[in-house]
């Protein structure tokens, strides 16, 4: 039982660790916190059941789908509210209740048109049967999952580190002010790093109801705090650190499942006070001031 | 006649007309309405199963109104209900804040509480405090009753302890049919984790019974692959899983997915909201399980209100006509038409609108009221004694039908087949 929660934990750890990638963008280049994560992640799921049950579409289809919807829908939304907070004393904190209010709208329009129902979707329509891992099975979803989740981690990694684009965003997460002084534009790298964290949500979301069971338009607060868990444990602010904090909390939460299931609710809090504890910075936090 | 005499007769007169002067003056003093103060989770992890239940409730409020109201003993008149209705959010926090409004500021006439026993937890003690009958439509905790509260009654559904008896009672004909191991997995929420306490004590209680596995999992779980995969190592020859809705297709799809199965397995859920593990396409997972037959798919003696098919078509209707987005008819849209029944029994026999005068009203009802919920029986706490439901094994449906079939299979006099083990 043990090495089979370990294997499964890695599989949801690159899975958790796609879900925090996208709020940790964005909070490494605007410092603002998207608190709408968990619902765009939830608007992905949606138009993965709309996608995948109703239209039948083939999953890669629906993966570039919904990240190119997402990436464009966040384009004009950074542009309607980013730019005032900025204006404001204390960006970060207005941040906080302006997205918990965007959230709320989103989830309750979506409750309007589609009800509160769970939904579902079988895990056969990505194709595969169990895969065997460890003397047990896994649904071939969950390994579709983590392996997309791979891709897409490999994906912000050559977005940042080998592209230009990914050189001047990280020019303004170091330093925005010098950024602005070199003639970062940095209203278009940040409307296009908001794009690509919301992209990277409905990614997530395309797989959320194979990875979490089922959804409703009301999942997206416990995926806020689930990202919030995955990026504090690696660090705020640095993206690939999400992919360690993923990991621990995906092999934690399978060992917590495994051993205490009673108690596995916990985990995200227990994890966000005992890292804020003892290494407030994140496990990757002083890599990041180095950089 | 003199004045003495004249003065007698006026007297007489005037006690004689007095109790026909007082009706129509009592009739004038009738509330232009009877308010009924409820709470729904219009999002969450309850909403699944109260907005179905709310549904039914709009549903019932808006057919006697259009025939002039309620029909109030103490008015001797129809008024029509109101209905107050606030969104929860299935937080408790929130819920004891609206209850607390519902009495005081809206100041209803009839409490209910919101379904499931999450969320009536936080308007028990808020009634109590209030003295305001808390109309409890399934909250079935019993941490919720006690001989000191007279403030609460179960409307439609058996106590929690009570509830599982059937099931129980089947454990100790386990053995005869080769079971000797059996494992236990249940949604720590109180409905379902006092249900698998009365089947652990069960279990414990058959000699030849042997308890290979025992989980609680916190109640917003919805990934069991895991979970499953963990009782499957225990190799155990039967399996009780109790959960609600959303828990029930993450499980559903857990087995679905891993292609794994048990010889027996009983779930708490699966069948009291086939319609949504349908939606959901888990259905045919629950082939030759078994669960508790429930009202929404089996068909109890009525001698008040409509039977379930009755029901079914008019809900259904229902939501139809106002496009109710996902609603369907299922247990908690049944529970919410029975706790509008019990109202109207209720205020048709009680002589005033005090709290604890409708309470002894709707003792009045206990044992003569069968409706499509089962026999109302209430236990001297408040507490729900009837509506017990027999154990079923699910069977394919007849051809053409949307509904499952159901092979009952406990209690004995009620059986009509004998349990197929192991399952096909």
């Amino acid at each position: 039982m043990l090495a089979y929660a370990l294997a499964t934990g890695v599989i949801f750890g690159l899975y958790f660790a796609l879900v925090g990638v996208g709020m940790n963008l964005v909070f490494g280049v605007m410092r603002i916190v998207n608190l709408a994560h968990g619902d765009f992640i939830m608007l992905g799921a949606f138009g993965a059941f709309w996608l995948f049950r109703g239209l039948g579409l083939p999953p890669p289809v629906v993966v570039v789908l919904c990240f190119a919807t997402l990436f464009l829908a966040g384009l004009p939304l950074y542009y309607l509210l980013v730019p005032r907070l900025f204006r404001a004393r204390e960006p970060e904190m207005l941040s906080l209740i302006l997205f918990f209010g965007l959230s709320q709208v989103i989830e309750a329009v979506v409750a309007m048109l589609f009800g509160n129902n769970e939904r579902s979707i079988p895990s056969r329509l990505l194709g595969g049967g169990p895969v065997p891992i460890m003397g047990q099975t896994v649904p071939f979803a969950w390994v579709y999952a983590g392996g997309v989740s791979l891709v897409m981690l490999a994906g912000v990694y050559v977005y940042l580190y080998r592209t230009r684009l990914g050189r001047q965003t990280r020019a303004i997460m170091a330093q925005r002010e010098e950024a602005v002084a070199i003639g970062i534009d940095i209203h278009r790298i940040s409307a296009i790093a908001f794009g690509v964290g919301s992209g990277l949500a409905a990614v997530a979301g395309v797989f959320a109801p194979f990875m979490l069971g089922s959804f409703t338009p009301s999942i997206g607060v416990s995926l806020d705090l689930t990202s919030f868990a995955v990026i504090v444990i690696g660090s705020l602010g640095n993206p690939l650190g999400t992919l360690l904090g993923g990991l621990i909390f995906g092999v934690s939460l399978m060992l917590m499942r495994t051993y205490l299931s009673s108690f596995a609710d916990l985990l995200p809090n227990l994890v966000l006070i005992g890292v804020l504890l003892v290494k407030p910075t994140g496990l990757l936090g002083r890599r990041v001031r180095n950089a | 006649m003199t004045l003495k005499s004249w003065l007698r007769v006026a007297c007489l007169l005037t006690a004689a007309s007095a109790p026909a002067l007082s009706i129509p003056a009592r009739a004038a003093d009738a509330p232009a309405e009877i308010k009924i103060g409820t709470l729904y989770a219009g999002s969450g992890q309850m909403a699944s199963t109260s907005v179905p239940l709310h549904a039914a409730l709009e549903w019932w409020a808006d057919g006697l109104n259009k025939g002039g109201g309620v029909y109030v003993k103490a008015w001797d008149k129809k008024i029509p209900i109101k209905l107050v209705s606030y969104d929860d959010q299935s937080s408790p926090s929130l819920a004891a804040n609206l209850t607390n409004q519902l009495i005081t500021r809206d100041k209803v006439d009839i409490l209910l509480s919101d379904s499931t026993s999450v969320m009536t937890a936080s308007s028990v003690p808020v009634a109590k405090d209030h003295k305001m009958l808390l109309w409890d439509v399934t909250g079935s905790s019993p941490n919720f009753f006690s001989p000191d509260n007279q403030y609460i009654v179960l409307l439609a559904l058996a106590a929690t302890d009570r509830y599982p008896k059937t099931v129980a009672d089947f454990v100790s004909q386990m053995p005869k049919l080769g079971i000797k191991s059996v494992a236990l997995l249940y949604n720590t929420a109180d409905y379902t984790a006092f249900q698998a306490s009365a089947v652990r004590k069960a279990i414990q209680a058959t000699p030849d019974l042997k308890l290979v596995f025992d989980r609680g999992v916190p109640a917003n779980t919805t990934d069991y692959t895991l979970l499953v995969n963990n009782v499957d190592a225990a190799k155990p020859d039967a399996l009780f899983e109790f959960g609600y809705p959303a828990n029930e297709i993450a499980f559903l799809h857990a087995l679905q997915d891993n292609d794994t199965k048990f010889k027996f397995m009983f779930t708490g859920y699966g069948l009291t909201e086939f319609p949504l593990m349908k939606t959901n396409g888990v259905s045919d997972v629950l082939m030759n399980t078994y669960a508790l037959a429930g009202p929404a798919s089996y068909e109890f003696k009525v001698n008040y209100g409509l039977n379930r098919d009755g029901f079914k078509e008019a809900f259904e209707h229902w939501i139809e006509t106002k496009n109710l987005k996902g609603v369907e008819f299922g247990f908690n849209g049944l529970a919410g038409y029975q706790a509008g029944l019990v109202i109207e029994r209720a205020l048709a026999v009680a002589t005033s609108l005090d709290q604890l005068e409708l309470r002894r009203a709707v003792f009045t009802l206990s044992g003569t009221m069968n409706t499509l919920a089962g026999p109302f029986i209430l236990a001297p706490d408040g507490s729900q004694s009837g509506e017990i439901l027999p154990l079923a094994q699910i069977v394919a449906g007849a051809k053409g039908s949307s509904e499952p079939g159901l092979n009952v299979i406990w209690p004995a006099d009620l059986a009509t087949a004998k349990p197929i083990y192991p399952a096909p």
